[in-house]
């Protein structure tokens, strides 16, 4: 499913100093598996995450997702593979304020070709059990829910691969455990999941820990 | 991409914000409306003149103007035209089928004890022809009343109410100056001339008699010559030239002591007159509607910066830059045409409060169109940066 070599990224800090956030990281990532990334704050994970979900570019390495090797894509080719293959979560939600969860649920379908996103928005909306709150704004809803709409959306256009960058790091332990019981769900149905986090617990539960420090990635052995 | 999703979500935006919607879009409703507002009252105007210069004007017609000023410095007062120069013309030139000699002046009118200070205009005999102003009652001036110079005249309708309120004024006295007149007629209503003398307020007696007993004078102000039809109008004014030249005995080096207007002439006079209304005035409007650019680019600009996450986001569910960067324009441009819209809307609901109070006043459709093209123009320049700087951001970033 995920598989990248030599990854490196280095970042200029205001300072002019150069960062080196990642330095040569190898790894993999079955289809189906459910992957927990952890590590201390600043050592990459984040930095990881995005280049895997396309949103940036790594400074040199090569990376095939699907088979394919996406390190050298053009930008809309990259568009299109966010929107069809990967679902994001993030920590802050990124909900658009002042705007339903239906609609915040259909905002990928807006830049794909589907016959009726809102029946779909509302399908996935179902699927994260928030059949009852569909339009309602984000400032109505509760932390739970407002992730819960978020990972609707990363859910609507069906996506092979769900990134998720500390999903829970703003919820409480009981909304926590909610959202994780979605994931394993998720996780069961059969899809690719990699979740960063900082908690132990989320991440012994998952099927494989992947360590990253200093910038440098190691496979944590399996439980 | 679907472009349903696409248009629905920058029509939502508007609810999303309210005020900045509103507050985006308000230059452009101003500007539009007063762009319709100054050209549809400007034109009307400018049709309303055209109106009645070309009663005066029209056809194979040409007025002569004597001229009042000094045209050398030897204390000689250079008009000369009299109504002898216009038997002359009408004998010696076949084309001149008609005329009418005028003189105007103020003079006291008066009827038992109201006074009104009124325009008095010397009129020909065939003034009713020649003016295309006749009676609405009684009767126009005869031939014997023109050459004995009697003291008889015609009101205005509006001076018949003036002075005469419900009372008949056929065959009443009024004085003139002091001198009796007896009131023959009523003249048909003719509204303002371009200078907007109230034509209808004015008092006309005999040319003869405004000559000798009211003015005294030897030459008349201005005459109206009829052509025969279809007369070639650049040509007959070489030979009125040559004529009054001659009969003047200007020589060679001496200007024309007297104009010659023909309808072309006083259309384009009257247009050039009007641009300050018709052009000008709204162009006004059009700097406006730029400076509404800025403003909505400036309120934009603001936006994309506030919308970072937004922007962020979309890019990380699948937008590309181009879905980005038309997501901003669509706002523009939904924003610039609806409130383009509203502004004509307001525009044509102006013009039509004052078309109630002035019937003459009609929507100028093209400054509609020009209007909301305006409105478009407007949009367009207006989402270029915007939407090129929320392009440009890059997600990672625009995520933090």
């Amino acid at each position: 499913m995920i598989q990248f070599r030599n990854i490196r990224k280095t970042y200029e800090r205001p300072d002019r100093a150069r960062l080196e956030v990642l330095k040569d990281v190898d790894g993999r990532i079955e289809e189906g598996a459910f992957a927990a990334v952890v590590g201390p704050s600043g050592s990459g994970k984040s930095t990881l995450m995005n280049i895997l979900g396309l949103l940036d570019q790594p400074d040199s390495g090569t990376y095939t997702l699907n088979g394919r090797e996406v390190t050298d894509l053009d930008p809309t080719e990259r568009a299109r593979i966010r929107n069809q293959d990967i679902g994001f979560v993030f920590q802050q939600f990124h909900l658009l304020p002042r705007t339903s969860a239906v609609e915040n649920v259909t905002l990928p379908l807006v830049y794909s070709d589907v016959p009726d996103p809102e029946d779909r928005a509302v399908a996935a909306l179902a699927r994260v059990g928030l059949s009852d709150r569909l339009h309602h704004h984000p400032h109505e809803l509760s932390g739970g829910q407002q992730q819960r709409v978020a990972i609707a959306r990363a859910l609507v256009n069906n996506p092979r691969l769900i990134l998720a960058d500390e999903p829970t790091g703003n919820l409480d332990a009981e909304v926590t455990e909610e959202i994780m019981e979605i994931f394993l769900g998720l996780h069961r149905a059969g899809r690719t999941i990699m979740l960063i986090t900082h908690d132990s617990d989320l991440a012994a539960r998952c099927t494989e820990r992947l360590r990253i420090e200093d910038g440098r990635l190691f496979e944590e052995a399996t439980v | 991409m679907n472009k349903r999703l696409i248009l629905s979500g920058s029509v939502r935006v508007f609810a999303r914000y309210k005020l900045r919607s509103f507050l985006m879009g308000l230059g452009v409703v101003i500007g539009v409306a007063a762009l319709i507002v100054m050209r549809s009252v400007g034109t009307s105007a400018e049709d309303d003149v055209l109106e009645n210069f070309n009663r005066l004007f029209s056809g194979s017609a040409m007025t002569i103007m004597n001229r009042a000023q000094r045209i050398d410095g030897e204390g000689q007062w250079a008009g000369k035209l009299t109504v002898e120069d216009l038997e002359a013309l009408s004998a010696e030139l076949p084309q001149v089928v008609d005329f009418d000699p005028g003189k105007t002046a103020t003079r006291e009118v008066s009827y038992r004890d109201v006074n009104r200070s009124l325009m008095i205009r010397g009129a020909g005999e065939r003034a009713d022809v020649v003016m295309g102003r006749g009676v609405m009652r009684g009767e126009f001036f005869s031939g014997s009343e023109i050459r004995s110079a009697a003291r008889v005249a015609l009101i205005g309708f509006k001076t018949a109410e003036s002075l005469f309120e419900d009372e008949d004024p056929l065959g009443k006295q009024i004085e003139i100056g002091g001198s009796p007149f007896r009131i023959k007629g009523v003249l048909e209503e003719h509204g303002f001339d371009p200078h907007g003398m109230d034509l209808d307020d004015q008092v006309h007696v005999p040319i003869t008699t405004m000559m000798r007993r009211i003015v005294n004078a030897q030459y008349i102000d201005s005459a109206r010559l009829l052509l025969v039809e279809g007369a070639d109008l650049e040509a007959a004014v070489d030979d009125v030239t040559d004529v009054l030249r001659a009969r003047h005995e200007l020589g060679a080096t001496v200007q024309d002591d007297f104009s010659i207007y023909t309808p072309n002439q006083v259309q384009r006079l009257v247009k050039e007159a009007n641009q300050v209304v018709t052009v000008y005035l709204p162009a006004t409007a059009v700097i406006a509607l730029l400076v509404a650019a800025i403003v909505i680019a400036n309120i934009m600009l603001m936006s994309v910066r506030e919308r970072t996450p937004e922007i962020g986001l979309r890019k990380a569910v699948g937008a590309t830059e181009g879905q980005i960067k038309g997501q901003f324009f669509a706002e523009s441009l939904v924003t610039s045409l609806f409130s383009g819209l509203i502004g004509a809307g307001l525009g044509i609901a102006i013009v039509a409060v004052l078309g109630m109070h002035n019937t003459t006043i009609t929507i100028a459709p093209d400054a509609v169109a020009f209007g909301l093209l305006t409105a478009l123009v407007v949009g367009t320049l207006a989402g270029y940066l915007p939407a090129r700087r929320a392009a440009g951001l890059e997600a990672v970033e625009a995520l933090k």
